[in-house]
């Protein structure tokens, strides 16, 4: 109980009126950078710290925890409505959220995700106040092996997004792990692919990357095939928020969502972006309408890994608070604000400066609720963004685009990347290449090497540490389940007694 | 090839105008410099410690509170390459400054295809602060002084891997250093920067680390990591019990992350010496001192010619180190 009376300490220090305000105003500006492209929460933040030289450590943390939430609810709201995702963990977002909004569901849409994102924001935030310590115990013994053999298993998943033919959905994940490759390579520090270009020392980012393919390469397809008479954007259908069949098809996919994304987002180089995928993947296996999945748009792949997205920002917390680590470039950004109230962040900051932390965690439950306050109403209004005619609606989305890649990193470079992954982005969509894997492949490609050759480096070359170490060999035996399990489901079927209606390579 | 000649014809006369007025406007300008806000560019992403750094000093530079400011400005990519070249590429007035760090001298060796010559894109203006190291191991590592570490890895060899926060930073350097210099054969692991390193440490992935000394010491302070020595020249303020390499027998052995402020090469002297000037106040600071100590740094302003002396010989220092560790 001893929490629950820390916690409502902390709630006291929250509710204060200076305090509320300050969250009110946090969570406002970071709805309105998570809309805005190329404006990050980090970089709002960073924008934001000389405020620590006016005001109380409590109110500053306050504003910028109300940033960070509100950036993870207002980024998805680009990437359902205009395919432009603003940030990294909501591309996944854009993959059934833009097509449920051009079948008119960009409300549902909306709804599913701020209300997924309360209640993984709320469900995350109740882990980080009392589960904190055991996760970030689990959180540490993921090792090199570890990571590798999580990325195994997201790539086995990944198969759910290559889309119909097998060749197709590989070239784009391979695709994806060149463009993932470009740049200094981490265990030599030599540059790789970079043709010489300063530029390309970083390698690409993977939201100019998703813009180009998704917003920019949909917008020339479209323009390309105007004339033909299509014109497929519906402004809305339906009830503008969410049908009782679309609230019974988002809760439990939020707490699945939930379940993956707190856990991952808990580990030093977990990220938000492989829980979106995972989640997206499960959905798609546990859906009623595994059809809508690609086509209508289907709301599970919505909720889930918006869920999952949150669970996973309020999961960066653990480390953050309980070990004084920075696993995203937000949280690094907030502990800079630690160190410049000459606060140290460590193990010990639960025990040295408890009305901080705690009045921190009470502000993420007050800022969810404002969030959630702040955003449903405003569905309403973004759904009047698809009124506007096609034509002036893709140039605005065309000029967003660049808008957004250029405040990145202001690199003249990055725009003309932009462009030509537009160029081959329409002629994937042109010839009926699934552009999501290329996304993926970059994300996971790099990710899956680096913990590979790290993992190599440590075991002295000596490969069998990925099925020594239990959790690692756990993983794998997952991912061998998740690849061959639904193949031996159906031998045994078969054996069973093969049924007339079974269509041979149907599934 | 005519519009080309044309065109270096016109630079070169314009160039020639130029060079005219110099002693003129230079005197006008050093006089009443600064006269409009400087930016400092400050060659990392928001939130690391040159950022930090960088905010202290800008901040601490632009008082008076009424008169021209200060204002970093974030330019980061390619190991702060970007940051620099906008630098050295900029007008040579004064009012564009680097705070730039010990990054520099070691791209030089380790990426000469970077283009990064310091003593030739800048004009030292003043070193502001150093930061040894602190190196740290896992408890489970049967070691509590620095003779007993090297002794155990020479017992051990591939036991210790030690991280750092990526190729070519100083922590994998020192790293690189304490194996030549002790005989010992250490396994580098890089991650992508000094917490993911310090998170593994800390979990027993691998052995051991050089890292900063604030964030590693609450974790010292709790048990979880065992802190064997510190790099610096004189032992660190805030762990006084602990010796330096030095003290601890593994000889020259002194290094140090360092930041300071560079102008782009040109800069007018008067204007590099009223620079310095405003630098040095402003390390000077009690305050300001004070809130690098309690990051583990050393403020240690000097004048533009020790600090061109002090690059030179770290540039030599770190390339011997890259060059030694990559054959």
């Amino acid at each position: 109980m001893d929490t629950l009376a820390q916690l409502a300490n902390g709630f006291a220090v929250a509710f204060s009126p200076a305090n509320l305000l300050w969250c009110l105003v946090g969570t406002t500006l970071g709805t309105a950078i998570g809309v805005l492209p190329g404006l990050g929460p980090a970089l709002t933040i960073a924008l934001l710290l000389p405020i620590t030289f006016q005001v109380a450590p409590e109110a500053a943390f306050i504003l910028f925890a109300g940033i960070y939430y509100g950036a993870m609810y207002g980024g998805s709201t680009t990437s359902i409505l205009l395919n432009t995702p603003g940030e990294s963990a909501t591309i996944v977002t854009a993959l059934e959220g833009n097509r449920m909004a051009r079948s008119g569901r960009a409300g549902a849409a909306l709804a599913t995700s701020a209300i997924g994102s309360f209640v993984a924001g709320t469900i995350g935030t109740m882990g980080v106040t009392f589960l904190a310590p055991v996760v970030v115990g689990l959180a540490l013994l993921f090792g090199p092996a570890e990571y590798f053999s999580l990325m195994v298993l997201a790539f086995v998943t990944v198969s759910a997004v290559l889309g119909s033919s097998a060749v197709r959905g590989l070239a784009s994940l391979f695709l994806g792990f060149y463009l993932g490759m470009i740049g200094i390579d981490l265990q030599t520090g030599q540059p790789r692919l970079t043709f010489g270009l300063t530029e390309l020392l970083d390698g690409t980012n993977v939201i100019v990357v998703a813009v180009g393919l998704f917003a920019v390469g949909e917008t020339l397809y479209v323009a390309a095939r105007r004339h033909a008479g299509r014109d497929e954007i519906v402004p809305l259908r339906g009830s503008l928020y969410m049908t009782r069949e679309e609230w019974s098809r988002s809760w439990r996919p939020w707490l699945r969502g939930t379940a993956i994304g707190f856990p991952i987002g808990a580990m030093p180089a977990g990220g938000a972006e492989i829980p979106t995928f995972l989640s997206y993947v499960l959905e798609k296996r546990l859906s009623r309408k595994p059809e809508e999945f690609g086509t209508a748009g289907a709301i599970e792949g919505v909720a889930g890994p918006e869920a999952a997205n949150n669970a996973s920002a309020a999961g960066v917390l653990v480390p953050m608070l309980t070990l004084g680590l920075p696993t995203s470039a937000t949280a690094a950004i907030m502990l800079s604000a630690f160190q410049s109230y000459g606060i140290q962040p460590g193990p010990l900051l639960l025990d040295t400066q408890p009305a901080l932390v705690w009045g921190l965690i009470a502000s993420l439950y007050v800022a969810n609720v404002l969030l959630v306050v702040l955003n449903l109403p405003l569905v309403g209004l973004w759904v009047r963004i698809l009124k506007i005619p096609a034509p002036q609606l893709y140039a605005g989305i065309l000029v967003f685009a660049t808008v957004g890649t250029y405040g990145i990193s202001q690199s003249p470079i990055d725009l003309v990347l932009l462009y030509i992954l537009g160029g081959i982005g329409f002629l994937m969509r042109r010839f009926d290449f699934p552009t999501a894997p290329v996304v993926i492949g970059m994300i996971l490609g790099p990710m899956a090497e680096t913990e590979f050759r790290r993992a190599m480096t440590i075991s002295n070359g000596d490969w069998t540490v990925l099925f020594t170490h239990p959790l690692s060999a756990a993983l794998l035996a997952l991912a061998f389940a998740a690849l061959f399990g639904p193949r031996l489901y159906r031998l045994i079927l078969a054996w069973r007694g093969p049924r007339p209606d079974h269509v041979p390579g149907g599934a | 090839m005519t519009h080309l000649t044309r065109r270096s014809v016109l630079r070169a006369s314009l160039g020639a105008a130029a060079v005219s007025l110099v002693p003129f406007r230079e005197a006008a300008r050093a006089e009443t410099y600064p006269s409009r806000n400087v930016r400092m560019v400050v060659p990392y992403a928001a939130g690391g410690t040159t950022d930090f750094v960088g905010r202290l000093i800008a901040e601490a530079m632009s008082a008076p509170a009424n008169g021209p400011r200060f204002f970093v400005e974030n330019k980061a990519g390619a190991a702060g390459a970007i940051g620099m070249k906008d630098v050295a590429g900029s007008k040579p007035d004064g009012y564009t400054v680097l705070l730039g760090d010990s990054t520099m001298a070691v791209t030089p060796t380790l990426t000469p295809a970077a283009g990064i010559d310091p003593l030739k894109m800048f004009r030292p203006i003043s070193l502001v602060a150093t930061f040894p190291s602190v190196l740290v191991v896992h408890p489970s590592v049967p070691a509590k002084t620095v003779a007993e570490l090297i002794a155990y890895a020479k017992a051990n060899p591939g036991k210790i891997n030690f991280g750092s926060g990526g190729v070519g930073t100083v922590p994998h350097l020192q790293g690189e250093q304490f194996r030549l210099k002790t005989g010992t054969s250490l396994q580098h692991v890089p991650y992508r920067g000094a917490a993911a390193a310090l998170q593994d440490v800390v979990a027993g992935q691998i052995q051991m680390l050089f890292t900063a000394a604030p964030t590693a010491l609450s974790f010292i302070e709790g048990g979880q990591l065992r802190l064997i020595a510190t790099t610096g020249a004189e032992r660190l303020p805030i762990a006084a019990q602990v010796p330096t390499l030095v003290e601890a027998g593994v000889k020259d052995f002194v290094s140090s992350q360092w930041f300071g402020l560079l102008a782009p090469a040109g800069t007018p002297e008067p204007v590099v010496a009223r620079l310095n000037e405003m630098a040095v106040r402003a390390t000077r600071d009690p305050a300001l001192s004070k809130r690098i100590a309690d990051q583990g740094g050393f403020p240690q302003p000097g004048s533009p010619d020790d600090f061109a002396r002090f690059i030179a010989s770290e540039i030599k220092t770190w390339g011997e180190v890259v060059r030694a560790s990559q054959t």
